[in-house]
């Protein structure tokens, strides 16, 4: 996981890794060959200032567990798809699709999944009331200030995986 | 209808037929609707469409307080009510910092197992329906009913009890409840033989289950398959084990596996794991106190700190999480439930494509799947 930028914090009894987006393919991909093996849960969150991909993975041998996750902007809202590692997650990247419109690259088949294909919004946008009417006067609040992203030296120390 | 169908015939090819089974097909358990395309008898392709159910549960969630949001948690596995609230309550409870105390978490588990034996013998009776056995269906329900009747004397109501809560449950149990459970106990322990002798021993059953749907142990980890579906695949993953909860670190139970991942052990695995629940259920009564407190210290205003927590229960179906993400409001900024039959379904392209037409029912019904969860 050298060179990647992402902050690992223990929370609970998980560890959980905050990463960049163009960093979270290369981290998922480390972490597979750690031996997270079991896709628990992929959810989508609107944070307010952005979108955030949550990935919840398990170790069915190790019985360890992670999470990781990765804020994306509004107008952005891209990531790489990573269904190939985890097959079991193709239908929760559609969800966060159909739901918040975050667009999986290399998903092998990213159409609706819960709503109707004619639906033209995603109702979990906080820019939507309940009942999928925009909010008139609903702005994004201003993006955090970033955290520093773990140096490369500094994240050698779980390097050996 | 729902959108393109997404399969297309095949020009120039007349040996292949597509056939829309569901949404209202009697063997889908709900809405499911499935575009198979046959050669003769063999499924050729299957491509799975849900959400006919829809009802954005986690949209609503965001609208409301911690406490209204567990009443909406049970209605959706509603054929197991009462364990849809846990992962919720656990996760919240995570946040808050509160403390059951020991006889909650007793009174909790009962009733999760008693769930569990309830749901199994709803999927028994129309499982076996599917399968075109009727007697199984009448006999599971009259069983079912008992489980109901002991959750309305103490929480009120049958199915979706709201009975589970921040910190224990809601009320104390019913006087009669101990003498209830271990009676209903006595009397299931009697009708099982039954049950094995009408499914699991019938050579009928076993003609059109052994050797179906076979599923791989590598393909059920990499899909994410939960539950008896992942355990018929030897793999031995429960939530309840793997990261336990509640009063099960005290209780002492198996966890039922089989290696070939056919239907047949789909339904074994469920058979199993009713006894065990049985043998959970006995411990459980043996150690909870007949009085005492039955629940926590919870403030009166529920708002737990800011930041997320997963938590995962093992339902009846498998492996339900619910993620909780709070901003340090009484509403929460986001609800996220991680349903095992969502998962499971995910299974159809892989199971049906290969089967025989007649088979696919089958193979449905030993992944038992409810659609007011899949859809949410």
């Amino acid at each position: 996981m050298n060179g990647l930028r992402f902050r690992k914090t223990a929370e609970f009894d998980e560890e959980v890794y905050a990463v960049h987006p163009e960093d979270y393919r290369p981290l998922l991909e480390a972490l597979k060959a750690e031996g997270y093996d079991y896709p628990r849960s992929l959810s989508g969150v609107d944070m307010g200032y952005g979108l955030r991909v949550v990935v919840h993975l398990y170790g069915i041998e190790s019985g360890r567990k992670a999470t990781v996750y990765t804020d994306l902007p509004y107008d952005a809202p891209e990531l790489e798809s990573v269904t190939d590692l985890w097959p079991g997650l193709e239908w929760f990247e559609r969800e966060a699709y159909d739901l918040f419109g975050i667009r999986f690259k290399g998903h092998p088949d990213l159409r609706r999944i819960l709503l109707e294909e004619d639906w033209t919004i995603h109702p979990l946008l906080k820019r939507y009331d309940t009942g999928g009417y925009p909010l008139p006067d609903w702005q994004p609040a201003p993006w955090p200030e970033p955290a520093p992203w773990e140096e490369p030296e500094a994240a050698g120390e779980g390097g050996e995986a | 209808m729902r959108g393109p169908t997404t399969v297309e015939p095949v020009p120039g090819r007349t040996d292949e037929l597509i056939i829309n089974m569901g949404p209202q097909h009697p063997a889908t358990h709900g809405v499911l609707k499935v575009v198979i395309g046959v050669e003769g008898e063999r499924i050729t392709r299957a491509v799975p469409h849900i959400g006919f159910l829809h009802r954005n549960h986690e949209k609503i969630e965001e609208a409301r307080t911690y406490p209204q949001i567990i009443t909406y948690t049970d209605r959706m596995d509603y054929v197991s009510g009462l364990q849809n609230e846990l992962p919720f309550i656990l996760a919240v409870e995570d946040l808050l910092g509160v403390e059951v105390p020991p006889r909650a978490k007793l009174i909790r588990t009962i009733f999760f197992e008693l769930f569990r034996i309830a749901s199994h013998l709803v999927w028994l009776g129309t499982g076996m329906l599917d399968l075109g056995a009727i007697t199984p269906f009448l006999y599971t329900f009259r069983d079912r009913e008992m489980i109901l009747e002991i959750t309305e004397k103490t929480a009120g109501a049958r199915m979706l009890p709201n009975y589970f809560t921040f910190g224990g449950v809601r009320r104390d149990v019913h006087p009669d409840f101990f003498k209830d459970v271990a009676h209903f106990l006595d009397f299931f322990e009697t009708r099982l033989p039954d049950y094995y002798a009408l499914v699991l021993d019938s050579p009928v059953f076993q003609a059109r289950a052994v050797g179906v749907g076979v599923l791989s142990r590598e393909r059920a980890i990499a899909r994410g398959a939960s539950g008896p579906v992942i355990r018929a695949s030897g793999v031995a993953y429960d939530v309840r084990k793997a990261e336990p909860y509640d009063a099960y670190p005290e209780l002492e139970f198996e966890v039922p596996t089989r290696p070939e991942g056919d239907v047949f052990a789909r339904f074994w695995v469920r058979f199993k794991e009713m006894e065990e629940s049985v043998k959970i259920i006995r411990q459980a009564l043996e150690k909870t106190p007949k009085t005492g407190p039955y629940k926590g210290k919870v403030p009166p205003r529920v708002k737990p700190k800011p930041g997320a927590r997963y938590r995962a229960v093992e339902i009846s179906r498998g492996h339900l999480g619910t993620y909780v993400v709070s901003d340090g409001s009484e509403r929460p900024l986001r609800v996220k439930h991680r349903s095992p039959s969502f998962a499971n379904l995910q299974l159809i392209p892989d199971l049906f494509v290969g089967a025989r037409f007649a088979d696919a029912i089958a193979i449905l019904s030993s992944l038992d799947p409810v659609f007011g969860e899949v859809d949410r």
